[in-house]
């Protein structure tokens, strides 16, 4: 669960960042991790805990982060997290070593999870069958 | 360039991956603006350990194959975040699987 919110957390900010200044996604995304990386130090100086384990996370969703506002409103968003959190837990262990496992998780998460809800409005603005003509 | 600065940095300094190539793409924002996207690509290549890449053929394998993804998917997925890490993937999966075969 706090995979998620940090996932989602990171993905928002990361959106944000890019979306509302004039900065690149890849400014935003690389900011956006090296300020967590930093937090997550601090934090870690008082609570002892695996920093790897969620910089991989937070990392990941930085590139979830970094879609176009077009495609990633805040409940967007909501749900690529989710589904990235699941990916990079399931695939995780199986491409360890290779690089840009975590990009494609974000990749996976954003793709499947954009065409999906653009199928949700198209089928709900759909008239139904009732009130065809 | 990306990727070589993030192998070289993760295997000499035996830290995390993540940090180098997070870096990386910070100064390429910031200094090269022009071809930051393509050095972060690299970035996220030279995060793969070094069972996989050890070799400098894997280098001029991985940045060939790299190149063709790029340019081949990049115009067809606009706006859709972590195909740069997709990118990378594909490349290093590419020198896997023609290594099995030689």
């Amino acid at each position: 669960m706090i995979e998620f919110i940090l996932s989602f957390i990171t993905a928002y900010s990361t959106l944000k960042l890019h979306g509302s200044n004039r900065a690149s996604s890849v400014f935003a995304s690389s900011l956006v991790t090296i300020i967590s990386f930093l937090v997550l130090l601090v934090i870690n100086l008082v609570v002892d805990f695996d920093i790897n384990h969620f910089m991989f996370f937070i990392f990941g969703a930085s590139f979830v982060g970094m879609c176009s506002k077009e495609k990633g409103n805040f409940y967007q968003l909501l749900l690529y997290s989710f589904l990235y959190t699941v990916f990079l837990f399931n695939f995780s262990k199986y491409l360890t070593g290779i690089g840009g496992a975590l990009g494609l998780s974000a990749f996976l998460s954003v793709y499947l999870g954009y065409h999906f809800t653009e199928l949700i409005s198209k089928i709900a603005s759909t008239p139904k069958w009732s009130e065809r003509k | 360039m990306g990727f070589v600065a993030v192998y070289l940095l993760t295997i000499n300094l035996s830290i995390s991956s993540i940090v180098p190539s997070a870096a990386v793409g910070f100064l390429s924002a910031i200094f090269i603006k022009k071809y930051s996207y393509e050095i972060y690509t690299g970035s996220f290549i030279g995060m793969s350990s070094a069972f996989y890449v050890n070799e400098v053929s894997d280098f001029l394998f991985i940045s060939s194959f790299a190149t063709f993804f790029y340019l081949l998917l990049t115009p067809h997925f606009k706006g859709i975040g972590g195909k740069f890490g997709m990118i990378a993937f594909l490349s290093v999966s590419s020198l896997i699987i023609l290594r099995s075969f030689v």
